[in-house]
């Protein structure tokens, strides 16, 4: 590797392309987060950086979706001999299950699945160990693997549907085999019609096609890259290759590996910090990511890929890399402007709704004001659209761009976010009863109040809802609250048509 | 039941896993064994199931399920 002047990349790429004694040369992307948790051994952790997951954590950190991790079991709870690893402490977890004992304690007793749910969702900004991608979703700890790391198919094929009837929302199948078969892949179909993204590893047998379940067509195949973002030595690939993260090469040394908390296989009552390879440790990158992506409000799965894949860092060869390789950031920025449209769309019904409904008690016509719609906008679905005009350099541009509710993560802090104060009828009614003096006012605080209930019919209906989740992500909750503001607007509406009389 | 001859090789792949590396080049993770057969570079005659219908974190090739083997 060399270090050159950002000035004068392209130069020395031409001049050591032309050079017949170099194979190959391309630039070495190396981001340096806005954000940097303080977590120690994040430095360590190159495959985070290298998808700008830190970046991503200033707009989500997945909170309200669950991820299904089916594999050898995480180490997630005290439960006989089984105890949770430090780096696992104060995440969310979903009930478990292990499928080889019939009980729900989905425990590990290898090590291979903690490391898998570390990547997802590590404890991030504690001050111990390492950082995981979306460290606000909820695990879901399903065991079909031994102790030995293997397991049949009809156990992967309960679990995934145990996952897909439970509200989860990825799946993450680090695990693989040679050989199809029908009932996994109709388990993988009923999953993915419930609305199931399911990201599985390639498979690490060198060869020019990937493994099962990654080859079935409801699944995500995930090939695995390196600290200088080649294809690792060991990664499957082809033309089923969807997307490409980093897996670790450790060709480079013991840092070239993913590095997360995990029990010991040599010794299952120590914990420690592991650096790993394999495909099994590139899909988790992705599934975190697509857990970052529906936090935003994006339900289908076909969707998520699209904008997982539209999102990566390009690479020429698509048989190695598929799209290119993951890019966190760029996906939520993708996400956020992706769900503005429909908040946009259901924002114009509630209006419609709440003009008609006011109007027809008063038997009179309403006619909301322009200020009416701008802050209809501000309350549903921000100015969603200024990253695709390119004006994401304006200041406040992150948070002008989403809906009012989502302002709480610039307010509170990522790790609040879904906060009841701003997922309710609360602000919309405070700022009612502190301004609705005047009647130009008025217009703006109805605008206000239904673009809001607009915004949390949405997350209720499409993006957060979840009953594992915190109050402001309650389905109920929302629902609620979405009606309480269109009553609001109702209400000052109505007050406008009486005070024009 | 299969008879395979081969080298025992542990894998740094998956965080770890046995493999039987097998003289015709074909490649299996192990399920079953003990430690007089999973030692790295241990040369080995195993018989056992290929186990099609398991899947496994080595994704190096099929799971053979070990049930007997004679080292050397």
């Amino acid at each position: 590797m060399a270090r050159v002047d950002p000035g004068r990349v392209t130069e020395v790429l031409e001049a050591l392309r032309g050079d017949p004694r170099v194979e190959q040369a391309e630039p070495n992307h190396v981001y340096h987060a806005l954000y940097e948790p303080n977590d120690p051994r994040f430095k360590e952790q190159w495959h985070l950086q290298k998808i700008r997951a830190s970046d991503a954590w200033d707009v989500t950190i997945g909170k309200g979706v669950t991820v299904a991790v089916i594999d050898t079991g995480v180490a997630y709870e005290k439960h006989r001999d089984f105890f949770q690893v430090e780096d696992l402490a104060g995440c969310s977890f979903a009930k478990g299950f292990n499928f080889l004992t019939s009980d729900p304690h989905g425990n590990d007793d290898h090590g291979h699945g903690t490391h898998v749910a570390g990547t997802i969702a590590q404890a991030t900004n504690n001050k111990i160990g390492v950082a995981g991608v979306a460290y606000g979703c909820t695990i879901m700890p399903l065991k079909v693997l031994s102790s030995q790391g293997s397991g049949t198919v009809a156990h992967i094929a309960q679990a995934i549907r145990y996952a897909a009837d439970n509200n989860a929302k990825v799946i993450n199948m680090s695990l693989g085999g040679p050989f199809p078969s029908r009932v996994m892949e109709q388990a993988c179909t009923y999953a993915k019609s419930k609305g199931v993204l399911i990201v599985c590893a390639a498979g690490n047998e060198r060869r020019d096609r990937v493994s099962y379940p990654a080859a079935y067509e409801a699944c995500v195949a995930v090939s695995a890259t390196g600290p200088t973002d080649e294809l690792a030595f060991y990664s499957n690939y082809g033309d089923k290759v969807a997307i490409a993260a980093p897996g670790g090469d450790k060709r480079f040394g013991e840092a070239g590996g993913v590095l997360q908390n995990s029990i010991n296989p040599a010794d299952r009552t120590q914990q420690g910090y592991f650096s790993w390879q394999g495909t099994s440790m590139a899909a988790p990158h992705v599934a975190g990511a697509a857990a970052l992506v529906m936090s935003l409000g994006v339900a289908k799965p076909d969707k998520v890929l699209q904008i997982l894949q539209s999102s990566a860092r390009k690479k020429d060869d698509k048989r190695r890399f598929g799209a290119g390789i993951l890019d966190c950031y760029a996906a939520v920025k993708k996400a956020k402007s992706a769900c503005g449209w429909w908040r946009l769309a259901l924002a114009l019904v509630m209006a419609f709704l709440a003009v008609r409904w006011a109007g027809s008690s008063v038997r009179r016509p309403l006619w909301p004001s322009a200020g009416f719609f701008v802050c209809l906008v501000i309350g549903s679905s921000g100015l969603f659209f200024l990253p695709q005009l390119g004006l994401s350099w304006l200041p406040l541009s992150d948070t002008l761009s989403t809906g009012f509710p989502q302002w709480d993560v610039a307010c509170l802090g990522v790790e609040r976010h879904a906060s009841p104060v701003f997922y309710s009828v609360a602000i919309p009614l405070v700022l009612a009863i502190l301004f609705m003096g005047s009647a130009w006012r008025r217009q703006l605080l109805a605008g206000f109040s239904v673009g809001v209930g607009a915004h949390l019919a949405h997350a209720a209906l499409f993006a957060l809802g979840d009953a594992q989740g915190s109050l402001g992500q309650n389905v109920i909750w929302l629902l609620a609250n979405s009606a309480l503001c269109l009553l609001l607007g109702r209400v000052l509406l109505k007050s406008l048509a009486r005070d024009a009389r | 039941m299969v008879t395979i001859k081969g080298t025992v090789v542990f894998e740094d792949l998956s965080g770890g896993v046995w493999v039987l590396a097998a003289d015709d080049g074909n490649r299996y993770q192990m399920e079953g064994g003990d430690k007089k057969l999973l030692k790295d570079g241990q040369r080995a005659t195993v018989s056992g199931e290929l186990a099609s219908d398991s899947m496994g974190i080595g994704m190096v090739g099929e799971i053979l399920r070990v049930k007997s083997y004679v080292l050397g």
